[in-house]
């Protein structure tokens, strides 16, 4: 996966947009709130992981602007799914429902915790991609 | 574990760190002096520093007493940390990079010419110094989203102007004018990501796969090779996009330049024609590149496409055989990394995308001169200036007899096609100086672009808009 000079900054890209959704997250936890940026995000993941399993669409995502759909994204996005899903988790499934406006933060926070989880587990593994190749050898 | 002693120390390297990159931003009141684009770039990287400082020495007070929320905080620090790493890797590029180590009057002069575009009125560049030889993979655009994502993490109220575009040069190419030229190619990634052309061509490049390789979908189509194309064609069209953009905002000396740094004048023989043996790895496609000599024979098609050719196509220079014999190869001689049968679509699919490409260049530019017409009138005169070691800031025009100063794609190409065809000329009115003295050649091609650089220098001072 080195071979595109793009690589690095493309899994800085995704963990710094799972970092985002981490955020909103904790603030949609902790303070009951949601924000559109939010939304948006995990409708790109969606549309990007529902983009690999459509069998009409012969390749997938296409490149945007979007963190979620470079080759390198797509990639790394598919591993954390196929995690969840050993784990019993369809995490397209869960993140295709939007989260619910609980009073208790309880509720909030089981609501919340496959989504918690994706992302944590997507910018862990994108930041690992990332490290991987701050050390390997330059010519 | 004391987890509030451990992350403590762990947001104190952060601390550090970020505190050893701001170092390099402090501007000196007045040396050294920097391109406009270079402080403000500096400028934003100190302020980001300083709200990450802050940012750490809070990061203590807020750690969670449950583990899951824990490792999700603590998780943050690293991130923001790898974030730091790439930011690293521009700043002491970019303060490096200071006036007296860049060809200022030719960056001044591209973006004047570019200032003169619709929506760029405010350009500004940010120029580093890059270790490899090479313009044309430095990925700066990554770093505006790694910045601007920082920023909000930290709180910072510094935020990644949209005006403002990131170019690599090589550390030692300072005085070089000719192979410069490249730098157009930069200012066509900073182009394509401020107009969010990935966008606009991603549903087309979906669209154009998925029509081309319907017939064969069920059988020769890997899923490994599936999941990765769509992101090699986008690739392609944005370095193509960046060729023909380069040509059609400044020339052909954009092609001699590219010829030049990939020493492609190598895969000629001694008849000028292509030796298709040493030119094998030239046809082919890359992941992330189209192959060379793809590169070139697109560029050809710019040329004629814009009116450049008939005035560049009677040079006797190995650059002019490298444009013509790329002309002709045939579609079916470049090769890609997914295999021989996919060949001919992915053609098909690249002649597609490619008129996309053109139309976006015509309407990102927005009817720019492309200047033909001032280099066929004035080129001859620039010519006979720089033959006689005068600098043609300002030169009398051949049909009125008045005094004008021409503008920078003329000065530009007409030095660098004096540089390719006419050298020798030059050096055989020196006294003692003989052409096929390769030392000679080296010194009068300096003098050649030092003249080159005085007159854009002159040609910015001349003009309401001057950069520095």
């Amino acid at each position: 996966m080195n071979e595109n000079p793009d690589s690095r900054s493309r899994y800085l890209a995704l963990a710094l947009a799972s970092r985002k959704a981490l955020r909103s997250l904790s603030d949609y936890v902790r303070q009951g709130t949601i924000d559109a940026q939010f939304e948006s995000m995990v409708g790109e993941v969606v549309e990007s992981l529902k983009a690999t399993r459509d069998a009409n669409n012969l390749f997938g995502p296409t490149p945007k602007e979007s963190p979620f759909t470079n080759y390198e994204q797509v990639v790394t996005l598919d591993e954390v799914e196929s995690d969840l899903k050993n784990q019993n988790i369809d995490i397209v499934e869960k993140l295709s429902k939007p989260l619910s406006l609980h009073v208790d933060e309880k509720s909030r926070r089981l609501d919340a915790a496959d989504a918690i989880r994706f992302f944590y587990a997507l910018e862990n593994r994108a930041l690992h991609h990332y490290s991987s190749q701050i050390g390997s050898r330059e010519p | 574990m004391d987890g509030t002693a451990d992350i403590t120390n762990d947001a104190a390297s952060l601390y550090r760190f970020v505190e050893s990159i701001q170092t390099f931003c402090e501007l000196q009141r007045g040396f050294p002096a920097y391109l406009e684009g270079s402080k403000v770039f500096l400028s934003l990287i100190e302020e980001l520093s300083r709200s990450t400082r802050k940012y750490a020495t809070d990061f203590p007070a807020g750690l969670p007493n449950n583990s899951d929320d824990y490792r999700v905080y603590r998780q943050e620090l690293r991130t923001l940390r790898y974030g730091w790493y790439y930011v690293h890797r521009f700043v002491k590029p970019i303060a490096d990079a200071d006036t007296l180590h860049l060809p200022g009057p030719l960056i001044n002069s591209m973006v004047r010419r570019l200032r003169s575009v619709k929506s760029f009125e405010e350009s500004k560049l940010a120029i580093l110094h890059i270790r490899e030889l090479n313009y044309l993979q430095v990925i700066a655009s990554g770093v505006r989203d790694a910045i601007t994502q920082i920023s909000s993490f930290v709180g910072s109220p510094a935020s990644f102007p949209s005006d403002l575009g990131l170019i690599g040069i090589p550390y030692s190419q300072a005085k070089s004018v000719f192979l410069n030229s490249l730098i157009a190619h930069e200012i066509g990634h900073f182009v394509f990501e401020k107009r969010q052309l990935k966008d606009v061509l991603a549903p087309k490049i979906h669209a154009i796969l998925n029509s081309t390789f319907a017939p064969v979908k069920d059988v020769v189509l890997k899923i490994s090779d599936s999941r990765r194309i769509p992101t090699a064609l986008a690739d392609w069209s944005e370095e193509l996009f960046c060729d023909l953009f380069a040509v059609r905002f400044i020339g052909p000396c954009y092609s001699y330049a590219f010829i030049e740094i990939f020493d492609l004048t190598n895969y000629l023989s001694l008849d000028g024609g292509l030796d298709k043996n040493a030119a094998a790895l030239a046809v082919e496609f890359s992941y992330s590149h189209p192959a060379y000599l793809y590169r070139i024979q697109k560029q050809v098609e710019m040329l004629k496409s814009i009116d450049w050719w008939r005035h560049i196509r009677t040079s006797k220079s190995t650059c002019q055989k490298i444009l013509e014999n790329s002309e002709s190869l045939g579609a079916d001689y470049f090769s890609f990394p997914f295999g021989a049968d996919l060949q001919k679509y992915f053609i098909e699919c690249l002649n597609q995308v490619l008129t996309e490409i053109s139309a976006l260049i015509e309407d990102s530019l927005g009817g720019l001169d492309t200047g033909v017409a001032e280099y066929s009138r004035l080129s001859r005169t620039v010519k006979d200036y720089l033959l006689e070691g005068v600098v043609p800031s300002t030169i009398r025009d051949p049909d009125s007899g008045k005094r004008t100063a021409p503008e920078t794609v003329t000065v530009l190409n007409s030095a660098y096609q004096l540089y390719l065809d006419d050298l020798p000329e030059l050096i055989g009115r020196i006294e003692g100086q003989k052409a096929t003295s390769v030392e000679h050649r080296a010194r009068w091609t300096e003098n050649l672009e030092n003249w080159t650089l005085k007159a854009l220098d002159d040609l910015t001072l001349m003009s309401a808009k001057t950069v520095v």
